[in-house]
C-alpha cells in the first residue's frame, strides 16, 4: 500500500494542510457575512499598509471576534488532545483523558470558586489549575492504593473524584449570586469560545506552549514509557521525574484550556485513539498529530456551534453529541483487550 | 563483566531475600541461575538492574558500581529483556526495539539515522528483519521474545539480563532462544540468565548457579553443581541427572524428574 495512509510523516503534513485549510475557512463563518477576499484583504491590511475598502465593523468581527475565537478553539483541541495523550501514555492506559481522570471537574471547580470569589481572571486560571492538580493527584493516589496495575482501577478512581468534584460545583453554583456569578460559572461549565479575547488567549497560549514543548522534549522517553515502569527504568528512564514533569505538563495544559473555554469533554479520549489509528502508538508521532487532529476537530465544532442558528449551542454539549457515539464506535473499531 | 559482592536485601518489612550473595559473570560465558519458586531470582535481577536498591553489598559492571550511575549510564551498560507480555497499546516491532536507543538519545533529540540503523542491525542479527513493521502482540510468544532481545542488543549494553526467556515456550522455541544466547555469549556478550529448567544449563554450556533461602551455590560447571543431590536438595523432588550414551546428544546431560511413588 503506497498511499498517503501508510506514511505517518505524510499524514502529519496532509493534516497541518487540511487544519490550515480549515483555519482559513473558519472567518467565513458566523452570522456577519464577510466575503473571503474581504476577509483575506483585512489580514494583508494588517501587515502592509494597504487601503481599506471595508467597514470598521467587518475589520472588527474578522479580527477582534473571529480571530481569538478559532485560533482559541485550535488551542483547547490541541492542548485537551496532547493532555490526553500524555496520560494515556503515562498510565499505559487508553481509557484515561483529562476528563476520566477528574482533572476537567477539579480544575472546573477551581474556576468555579474562583468565580464565586470574584476573582480576575489570572487568579481564576490559577486556581483551575491547583485544582486539577489536585485531582489528578487524588485519582492516582486513590488508583493505587486499591490496585496499581489494573486498567479499570484509575478509571473508577477518575469517575470518584470527578464526581467528589462536580457536587462542590453544585455546590458553588447554589452558592453563587444568581445574577452575576451563577451565569458566569453556568456558561463556563457547558464550555464555549464565544468570550475569548486576546488577552485571555494569550493567557492560555503561553502555559499551553510551555507545557507542549515539555512534552515534547520528553516524547521518546514517554515512548519509552508504554514499555511498563520497569522496562523504561532498565532503558535508562528516569521514570520517577518524566512522571512528575508529564502530569504537571499535561495538568497545565488541561487548565489552561479549561480556564479559556470551560469543560469540553471527550476530545482528550477521543482524538488520541483516532490519532493512534491512523499513525500508530509512538508517542513521538502521536503527540503533533493529536495537535493537528484534537485542533481541527474543536475548530469544526466550533463552527458548527456557530452556524447552528440564532442560540448558539454551547461547545461542550456539542462535542459529547458527536464524541461519545464517534468514540464508541472507535472502541468497536480497535477491539483491544483493556480489563 | 559482572561482579556481584556480599549482596544483602530484605523488603521494608524485614523479610530477607537475598544474604551475602556474590558471584561474578564473564563475557562469553552464560550463566544460568536456577531455584525453586519465590526465592529471589527476580529480586537479584532486579538488583542487577537497579531496580531494587540493595541494604548491602556492590554491584560493578565494567568497572562501575551500579549505585553510582545514573539511570541512563547504567541502561548503556546493562540491559534487561522481560519476560514477554503483551503491551498497552498497538506497537510495532520497528517501534519497540527503537525504544531500546533510549539511553542514547540527546535531549529534546529525535533518534538519528545511525539509532535507526542499530535497531535494524539488531533485528537482522536476531534473524526477525521481516518482522519490523508486524503488530508485536500478534506474534509468538518466541517471536516477541527475539524482539526484547533485539531491543537489548539494541541499547548497546554488553550485559543481558534476561528473566526465564524461555518460559511458555514450546521445545522449538526454547532451543532456537538458547542457540541465540550462545551465540551472543560467543560474540562476547556477558549473559544471565535465569531458568526452571536445568537442562538449560546443560544445553548452553556455560556456568550455573543456584538460589535458594537467599543464599547462592556457584557459579560453577553445570556438570559439577546439578548434581542428582544438589538438585534434589533445591527442588525437594526425587531427581535423577543421567548422560546420554548414544544417538544425536550423545554426551548431553539430562535432569530428569522422578515421578513420586503413591
Amino acid at each position: 500500500m503506497n498511499n498517503i495512509l501508510s506514511s505517518p510523516r505524510l499524514l502529519l503534513g496532509a493534516s497541518a494542510l487540511g487544519v490550515l485549510g480549515l483555519f482559513l475557512l473558519s472567518f467565513l463563518v458566523g452570522p456577519y457575512p464577510i466575503p473571503p477576499a474581504t476577509v483575506a484583504r483585512i489580514f494583508l491590511a494588517q501587515i502592509s499598509l494597504a487601503e481599506r475598502h471595508w467597514s470598521e465593523a467587518m475589520e472588527m468581527v474578522v479580527l477582534d471576534v473571529r480571530f481569538p475565537r478559532i485560533a482559541g478553539a485550535l488551542l483547547v483541541g490541541a492542548a485537551l488532545a496532547c493532555a490526553g495523550a500524555a496520560y494515556q501514555n503515562l498510565f499505559r492506559n487508553p481509557l484515561v483523558s483529562p476528563g476520566v481522570l477528574g482533572v476537567s471537574s477539579g480544575a472546573g471547580f477551581g474556576a468555579a470558586l474562583g468565580i464565586l470569589l470574584g476573582l480576575p481572571g489570572a487568579a481564576i486560571q490559577g486556581m483551575a489549575f491547583a485544582l486539577g492538580l489536585v485531582a489528578v493527584a487524588l485519582t492516582v493516589w486513590l488508583g493505587r492504593s486499591f490496585d496499581r496495575h489494573a486498567t479499570l482501577v484509575l478509571v473508577v478512581a477518575g469517575l470518584v473524584v470527578s464526581a467528589f468534584f462536580q457536587a462542590l460545583v453544585s455546590l458553588t453554583k447554589i452558592v453563587a449570586d444568581p445574577l452575576n456569578q451563577l451565569p458566569s460559572i453556568t456558561f463556563w461549565l457547558l464550555g464555549g469560545l464565544a468570550r475569548t479575547t486576546p488577552a485571555t488567549l494569550l493567557g492560555a497560549l503561553v502555559p499551553i506552549a510551555a507545557a507542549g514543548i515539555v512534552l515534547h522534549a520528553l516524547r521518546w522517553q514517554v515512548h519509552a514509557l508504554a514499555a511498563g515502569e520497569d522496562e523504561a527504568r532498565a532503558l535508562g528512564v528516569d521514570v520517577r521525574r518524566v512522571r512528575i514533569i508529564l502530569i504537571v505538563a499535561a495538568t497545565l495544559m488541561t487548565a489552561a484550556a479549561t480556564s479559556l473555554c470551560g469543560i469540553v469533554g471527550w476530545v482528550g479520549l477521543l482524538i488520541p485513539h483516532i490519532v493512534r489509528m491512523l499513525v500508530g502508538p509512538g508517542f513521538a508521532i502521536v503527540l503533533p498529530m493529536s495537535a493537528l487532529l484534537g485542533g481541527g476537530f474543536l475548530l469544526g465544532m466550533d463552527n458548527l456551534a456557530r452556524m447552528a442558528g440564532t442560540v448558539e449551542v454551547p461547545l461542550g454539549i456539542l462535542t459529547s453529541l458527536i464524541g461519545a457515539p464517534f468514540f464508541a464506535l472507535v472502541l468497536a473499531r480497535t477491539r483491544r483487550q483493556w480489563f | 563483566m559482572l561482579e556481584v559482592t556480599n549482596l544483602r536485601f530484605a523488603w521494608p518489612n524485614g523479610q530477607t531475600v537475598l544474604e551475602d550473595v556474590s558471584f561474578t559473570a564473564t563475557s562469553g560465558v552464560p550463566l544460568a541461575l536456577l531455584g525453586p519458586n519465590g526465592t529471589g531470582k527476580t529480586t537479584l535481577l532486579r538488583c542487577l538492574l537497579g531496580l531494587e536498591r540493595p541494604q548491602a553489598g556492590r554491584v560493578i559492571v565494567a568497572g562501575h558500581d551500579l549505585a553510582a550511575l545514573s539511570r541512563t549510564e547504567a541502561a548503556r551498560l546493562v540491559a534487561y529483556v522481560p519476560q514477554a507480555s503483551t503491551t498497552a497499546f498497538a506497537f510495532r516491532v520497528a517501534d519497540i526495539v527503537l525504544m531500546g536507543r533510549t539511553p542514547h538519545l540527546g535531549f529534546m533529540a529525535a533518534p538519528t539515522p545511525a539509532d535507526r540503523r542499530a535497531a535494524d542491525d539488531a533485528m537482522t542479527r536476531l534473524g526477525i528483519a521481516d518482522l519490523a513493521q508486524r503488530a508485536f502482540d500478534e506474534l509468538s510468544g518466541g517471536e516477541r521474545q527475539l524482539v526484547l532481545v533485539a531491543r537489548a542488543l539494541a541499547q548497546g549494553a554488553k550485559l543481558l539480563v534476561l528473566d526465564e526467556p524461555c518460559a511458555s515456550l514450546d521445545l522449538a522455541r526454547q532451543m532456537r532462544i538458547l542457540a541465540v544466547l550462545r551465540d551472543l555469549a560467543t560474540a562476547g556478550y556477558a549473559i544471565l540468565l535465569t531458568t526452571h529448567l536445568p537442562d538449560h544449563a546443560f544445553l548452553l554450556g556455560g556456568t550455573a548457579a543456584l538460589l535458594k533461602d537467599g543464599r547462592l551455590l556457584g557459579p560453577a560447571a553445570p556438570t559439577e553443581l546439578l548434581t542428582s543431590p544438589t538438585l534434589e536438595a533445591l527442588y525437594g523432588t526425587p531427581i535423577e541427572v543421567v548422560s546420554l550414551t548414544e544417538g544425536r546428544a550423545r554426551g548431553q546431560v539430562l535432569c530428569v524428574p522422578v515421578m513420586p511413588s503413591r
